[in-house]
């Protein structure tokens, strides 16, 4: 069993979403407009989907005050792809499925802009490595918002969009509806040491 | 691993172009590991000393 307590740092902690939580998420802002169903997912959707067991959310919380610094949620996937006339070849991934930090909390504490890189290379990194060592999955992936800005912070993260063509083709294949306008981007998940 | 297909289908020219994407999935880089650590480490120094100095001057 991996043990949450493991990935703190001297600033955060991360715990798993439990409905504990359902008041301090009520409190969860994303300003940027295109960014609302982040928001609404995590407000209104996550409760349910972990007692479903589709996604598993985890909340990144402020060590000192105990408030909602961001979150994110993981789930498995799968790209499938025709090898030859009577076989599937797959690839096996884990979706960032959503990720976002609290504006609330940013407003509050005078926080630096690279949280967002922060919490990815503290918790979602490590965390996504340590499970690739129980599941395989090749993959890391994301379905971003279609924004410059955004996409070149995932970039920094390590995501790369592929090809014209073959973007298309998973767009047209396995993007949710969920994610619509969003862009596939994706990194190769390696055993490392962390 | 490989998955049989249930029923005959038709093969397109698209689906056989398709078939590079495994090998772009799994080309592609990982993370940069070390840039995000050296990034953090400053990013958390920098958290930290905001958080010491306001603490210092709310006495």
């Amino acid at each position: 069993m991996i043990n949450l307590e493991t990935y703190d740092t001297a600033l955060y902690r991360m715990v798993h979403l439990t409905s504990k939580d359902k008041d301090a998420i009520s409190k969860f802002v994303v300003k940027n407009p295109k960014g609302f169903g982040l928001q609404n997912y995590l407000i209104k959707w996550s409760l349910r989907d972990e007692e479903e067991g589709l996604v598993r959310t985890y909340l990144i919380k402020d060590k000192e005050d105990g408030s909602i610094v961001a979150y994110f949620s993981l789930r498995t996937g799968l790209m499938t792809q025709r090898s030859s006339l009577f076989h599937f070849d797959t690839i096996t991934g884990i979706e960032l499925a959503n990720f976002a930090v609290n504006d609330s909390y940013r407003d509050a504490h005078d926080v630096m802009p690279e949280l967002g890189r922060y919490v990815f290379s503290s918790f979602v990194y490590p965390l996504v490595c340590d499970i690739s060592r129980y599941v395989g999955a090749s993959i890391l992936y994301i379905f971003s918002l279609p924004e410059k800005k955004l996409m070149g912070h995932y970039e920094k993260m390590g995501f790369q969009r592929l090809p014209s063509k073959m973007e298309r083709f998973i767009h047209r294949h396995v993007k949710p509806t969920y994610d619509r306008g969003c862009i596939f981007m994706a990194q190769r998940i390696l055993q490392v040491d962390r | 691993m490989t998955y049989e297909h249930p029923r005959k289908f038709f093969v397109s020219t698209r689906t056989r172009k398709n078939s590079k994407l495994k090998t772009a999935l799994l080309g592609l880089n990982p993370a940069p590991v070390e840039e995000l650590r050296k990034e953090s480490r400053a990013f958390e120094k920098l958290m930290l000393e905001r958080k010491a100095s306001k603490h210092a001057g709310g006495k």
